[in-house]
């Protein structure tokens, strides 16, 4: 599944710079993409619209992305992120006066207008950004272990159904379905946490 | 093994959780583990933190389709149904409350109310008292549990429903059948039924039709998936969720219950059969198709907001629906498009296998459909399979309201009959065109201007231009032809289409012909756009016999076009008029009347059209013997040793499948006046729709498999997964005996070069995760012309790869690829080159063995450019062994191993010359 298991994610926005290493770029999208088009549906994008400012993000990522890494003073990623995004929007705002953007009709000047500042953006991708991690590792473990590991985790913790009848209704005795949930949530828990420990680095 | 003696061990735990305990060891803590509450606590915590817990909860919760419910809604059927049921009477069948305000009690579920009956049972909102949530629980009625066949049906059912989990099907908690009336636990789902809705608002709006269409399909899929068919899909057993855009199929499987022929014996009416199918009401067997036709008068009933066959009687009720046909949607309803109302016909086709394929098949479609009507401009409506008139005789020519009839035609073009395809690429650039400004002083109070330009084919598809006229809230598009040059005075003119006077006018050409004329009288103007004869009023457009009704002052329109050079005809929507973009759409020099559309007699088109299809040489060249060199079946390629033995023999009705002596006969048909041509073939009573090419000694045909959707091209999207693609070399009987090679005669052609390079330019999936894992490949086995493509060395120069508009020399670059990878828009990453994005092919040099030549490509916001190939003559055969990408200075040659290697350009020149 992941190509190169052994990398931790510390090295993955340093990976794009290399507009070659495919795996970096492919994950880097499965995580990012969910999480601007979302930010940007939220503001009131298209979803069309959306799509296309996360194309336009990309693009400008895999420019510039290897000149912020040699960066001393470059900071953190998203933030930077935010603001290539920020910047994208407004571009295709003004560009495309000619066909209105924005949902209901909504004109692109208002949502210019409106558009708001990169503190409360970063708010906004912060916790999409959170939640897709999340998502993206139950995605990851869901495919990875059997189908069986997977619904004694879902229908205990997620539809909440007592441990007993679930055993029963997937074939499983209890104390294998309390084992196969809690080793869901540990390699999801695995998954996240090299994120996580990327959030640390970056932030020094 | 008593977990009593076993101590609490968090490491025997964590040992346990890392798979680090002998058996018998893992045993002994399992044991404890199932008995300790303590330490299924401490399991929980000591993997990871409450918090942690909740979010991976959530984020499954938003890929896994299983939301925790709410509530359940009345069921009209307790309105029109024998049975009114009451509460007082509903007490009966339930023990004692434990609270006074309940109504009783039903093993561990306090009822609280009755929220409806049917013919089936009681439905009653509860509370489950042991997990502290609200349900909804479904009684079996008391006259059916007292035969054990149905309550042992009931139970059957229901148990095979309760397996059924989708994000669309209401889900089924519990089965209880111990009891004298057996019932079963939903989730209670908060929101009102489909038919309170369409009660409450009339017909729905087109999206909210499609929505719920395509969501409904897709429940009906799962369950299908399972062998389960629904046998009573109507609005009322469609939930609609409260603040969620969710529809959600109730009473899953409990229909069947009430089938049972000993049930109907007492007198038993299982409630007004509105939506049932022809079998059903027939007392046939039913299948999953069965519910596909329930689905369609569902549909029915949104666009119209009343059921299709609404006889009061029972009786009656069955006879239309089994013999006749529903009033046509837009008569209630006349905005709704023609598209919908073919997908609704072909849904309630009487002939279950007129119908679709399968419900996921209609799924598919429908949220195709909605994503075109969301999103026009993205998104092209899918191809629409036409829809079948049952009983009467030229099923296909009438099906689509108005469309067909247009194929009059002479004999100088040939006509796509059994598929519609509408909103290709010019199509759609032509409902979103805003046409030229023109206007007049005066224009009649009761006229509209017809407006005539002529579109440029660079604005177009690049190869032919379209004759325009737009007349009122109509656009007519004959593509593949333009109006002569005039003076601008002429360009328009005023139309009567309303009024009391009769009247006549016209916009004649420099030549003499007539570019538009019309004359009025009684109501009705009777035009001509070029050669195309139509008549219109102020809300009518007949051409030929067939009508298309618009409204005057209704946005946005239609946009009929007629190819020219196929004959192939479409109607869509036009974009809004303030959406309209401006292409380069000018006049032009030139006359180009090809178009010979007259008076359409359809007996004598379709004589002509079959005179035409007998005479066609492919009726006599498919005759004969064939060679399978090639054979895909739902994307697995078969091997060659498997190859060797299988031949195709074809006679003139009958092809033969011999397999090294084991033959299987079935019957074929070929249509070549279609565009694909057409093969369809009959084996076993099953009919598979296909395509084929016969070029020279090469037959290629593809199949749909378990699909009545006829494959679209040969390696189309996205048919492609289901089709059988074969491809097959003419044995010379003659040769056959020295030379078990196939004899490919004659020149290098533009049509056998188009064929050869999509074989060599497509590339699968497998091929494309090697090149994804592997960011510079070595020269893999089979490396084709699109991973050459993708693996060009990226420029990181490349300035300006932002928007996807196409431009030559575009050179892709890695994050264009991230892009497109993860992209819904794209049209796939694994086969950016398809047949039909080849645009131009030109063979430029040939002799009897090598043949050279380039052909242009161009993939909708992906990629354009220009490839120069070289072809060479083995065993007979041509096969192109060389591709030339002139803006990178790369070729790639075929090896002997049948690997391609990419080369440096002036290495391939030397070794071309």
């Amino acid at each position: 599944m992941n190509p190169h298991p052994s990398a931790t994610r510390a090295s993955l926005i340093l990976r794009l710079g290399d507009h070659e290493d495919v795996a970096a770029w492919e994950e880097f999208t499965k995580i990012y993409l969910p999480v601007i088009q979302r930010v940007a549906t939220k503001q009131g994008l298209q979803n069309a619209d959306a799509e296309n400012l996360v194309q336009e993000v990309f693009l400008a990522v895999a420019h510039s992305v290897e000149d912020w890494v040699q960066r001393e003073d470059r900071g953190r990623f998203r933030p930077w992120l935010i603001r290539i995004a920020r910047n994208a929007a407004v571009d295709m705002m003004t560009r495309r006066a000619t066909r209105p953007l924005g949902r209901d009709g909504e004109s692109g000047a208002r949502l210019l207008a409106e558009l708001p500042s990169p503190e409360a953006l970063s708010q906004a991708l912060e916790t999409e950004y959170a939640q897709q991690v999340y998502r993206w590792a139950a995605a990851e473990v869901q495919n990875s272990v059997e189908p069986k590991t997977w619904q004694a985790f879902h229908l205990t913790q997620v539809e909440h159904r007592p441990v007993k009848e679930v055993a029963e209704q997937i074939g499983m005795r209890p104390a294998n379905l309390y084992i196969a949930r809690s080793r869901v949530m540990s390699r999801i828990k695995a998954l996240v946490a090299q994120y996580e420990d990327y959030q640390q680095q970056e932030t020094q | 093994m008593n977990p009593q003696t076993t101590q609490c061990d968090d490491q025997a735990l964590l040992d346990m959780l890392a798979e680090h305990l002998e058996p018998d060891e893992h045993e002994r803590v399992a044991a404890h583990l199932e008995a300790c509450e303590h330490c299924q606590q401490r399991l929980e915590a000591l993997t990871a933190s409450e918090s942690q817990w909740q979010r991976a909860a959530n984020a499954a919760k938003h890929f896994e389709s299983t939301v925790d419910g709410v509530g359940h809604p009345e069921t009209p059927e307790a309105a029109e149904g024998r049975i009114s049921w009451n509460e007082s009477m509903a007490r009966q069948l339930l023990s004692p409350p434990t609270h006074p305000e309940m109504l009783g009690r039903l093993g561990r579920y306090e009822v609280e109310r009755l929220v409806g009956a049917g013919g089936m049972g009681i439905v009653f909102k509860a509370y489950d008292t042991e997990l502290n949530r609200p349900v909804a629980i479904k009684l079996l009625a008391p006259h059916l549990s007292q035969s054990t066949a149905a309550r042992e049906r009931f139970a059957r059912e229901a148990r095979a429903a309760a397996a059924v989990v989708h994000q669309h099907v209401v889900p089924i908690h519990n089965v209880e059948t111990e009891r004298e009336s057996p019932y079963l636990v939903m989730q209670f789902i908060a929101g009102d039924s489909l038919q309170a809705r369409i009660d409450r608002n009339g017909a729905l709006e087109l999206k909210e039709i499609l929505r719920i269409g395509s969501q409904v399909a897709d429940g009906l899929a799962a369950a299908h998936d399972q062998g389960l068919v629904h046998r009573d899909i109507k609005p009322s057993n469609i939930l609609m969720e409260e603040d969620v855009e969710r529809a959600l199929i109730g009473d899953f499987g409990l229909a069947r219950a009430a089938d049972d022929s000993s049930l109907t014996r007492t007198g038993f009416n299982p409630g007004t059969p509105q939506y049932m199918s022809p079998e059903q009401a027939a007392g046939k067997a039913v299948d999953f198709r069965s519910d596909l036709f329930s689905l369609g008068s569902m549909l029915y009933t949104m666009c119209t907001g009343h059921a299709p066959f609404q006889s009061t009687n029972s009786l009656s009720l069955m006879r239309d629906i089994t013999e006749s046909q529903p009033s046509p949607i837009q008569e209630v309803n006349p905005e709704l498009p023609d598209w919908l109302c073919g997908v609704i016909n072909k849904l309630m086709a009487k002939d279950p296998d007129q119908r679709f394929a399968s419900a996921a098949e209609v799924h598919t479609l429908l949220e195709g459909c909605l994503s075109h009507v969301q999103q026009p401009q993205t998104y092209a409506l899918p191809a629409i399979p036409i829809a079948p008139q049952p009983n009467t005789a030229p099923a296909f020519l009438k099906s689509i309201p108005g469309v067909l009839t247009m194929l009059a035609l002479l004999s100088t073009f040939t006509v796509g009959m059994t598929m519609l395809f509408l909103g290709n690429s010019t199509e759609n650039k032509l409902a979103t065109m805003k046409g030229p400004d023109m206007s007049m002083k005066e224009v009649p109070d009761e006229a509209v201007l017809a407006k005539l330009y002529t579109v440029d084919a660079g604005a177009l598809d690049g190869e032919r231009s379209a004759a325009i006229c737009d007349l009122g809230p109509l656009r007519i598009a004959l593509l593949g032809n333009d109006i002569n040059h005039g003076d601008e005075s002429s360009r328009m003119l005023p139309v009567t289409l309303a009024g009391e006077d009769s009247r006549q006018d016209k916009v004649p050409t420099g030549d003499g012909r007539t570019r538009f004329q019309y004359s009025y009288a009684d109501g009705i103007a009777s035009c001509q756009l070029l050669d195309l004869k139509f008549r219109a009023s102020n809300q009518h457009i007949w051409i030929g016999d067939d009508q298309f009704s618009f409204d005057p002052d209704e946005k946005p329109g239609r946009l009929i076009t007629v190819d020219s050079d196929t004959g192939r005809v479409s109607i869509q929507d036009l974009e809004t008029v303030e959406k309209r973009v401006i292409l380069p759409g000018r006049l032009k020099d030139g006359s180009k009347l090809a178009l010979q559309v007259d008076s359409i007699d359809m007996e004598q088109a379709r004589a002509a059209m079959a005179a035409n299809a007998a005479n066609h040489p492919d009726v006599k060249n498919i005759q004969g013997t064939w060679q399978v060199t090639y054979s895909e079946d739902s994307g697995r390629v078969a091997p060659d040793e498997m190859l060797k033995g299988l031949q195709m023999i074809f006679d003139e009705t009958t092809m033969t499948m011999d397999l090294r002596g084991r033959k299987n006969d079935s019957t074929y048909q070929i249509d070549p006046s279609n565009d694909p041509k057409t093969i369809d073939m009959k084996n076993n009573g099953r009919t598979s729709l296909g395509i084929y090419d016969l070029q020279g000694g090469t037959l290629r045909i593809c199949l749909s498999e378990g699909s009545d959707q006829r494959p679209t091209a040969f390696d189309s999207q996205p048919n492609s997964a289901n089709d059988v693609v074969i491809i097959m070399k003419r044995v010379d009987p003659d040769a056959q005996s020295k030379d078990d090679k196939p004899d490919a005669s004659g020149p290098m052609t533009v049509q056998l070069a188009r064929y050869l390079i999509p074989k060599a330019a497509s590339m699968d999936l497998a091929a494309f995760d090697k090149l994804a894992k592997a960011p510079n490949p070595k020269p893999l086995a089979n490396e084709t012309l699109s991973m050459v493509l993708l693996s060009l060395p990226m420029k990181k120069d490349a300035t300006q790869p932002a928007n996807f508009e196409p431009w030559p020399g575009y050179t892709p670059h890695p994050a264009d690829l991230a892009a497109m990878m993860a992209r819904s828009r794209a049209k796939g990453f694994a086969s950016m080159i398809q047949p039909e994005d080849i645009t131009k092919c030109v063979v430029k040099a040939n002799d009897d063995q090598h043949a050279s030549g380039q052909f242009t490509f161009k993939v909708p916001q992906h990629y354009l450019g220009t490839i120069d190939f070289s072809a060479v003559r083995k065993n007979g055969s041509w096969v192109i062994n060389r591709f030339l990408l002139p803006h990178h200075q790369v070729a790639v040659e075929l090896q002997g191993d049948g690997s391609w290697k990419r080369v440096m350009q002036k290495q391939s020149e030397n070794t071309a010359k």
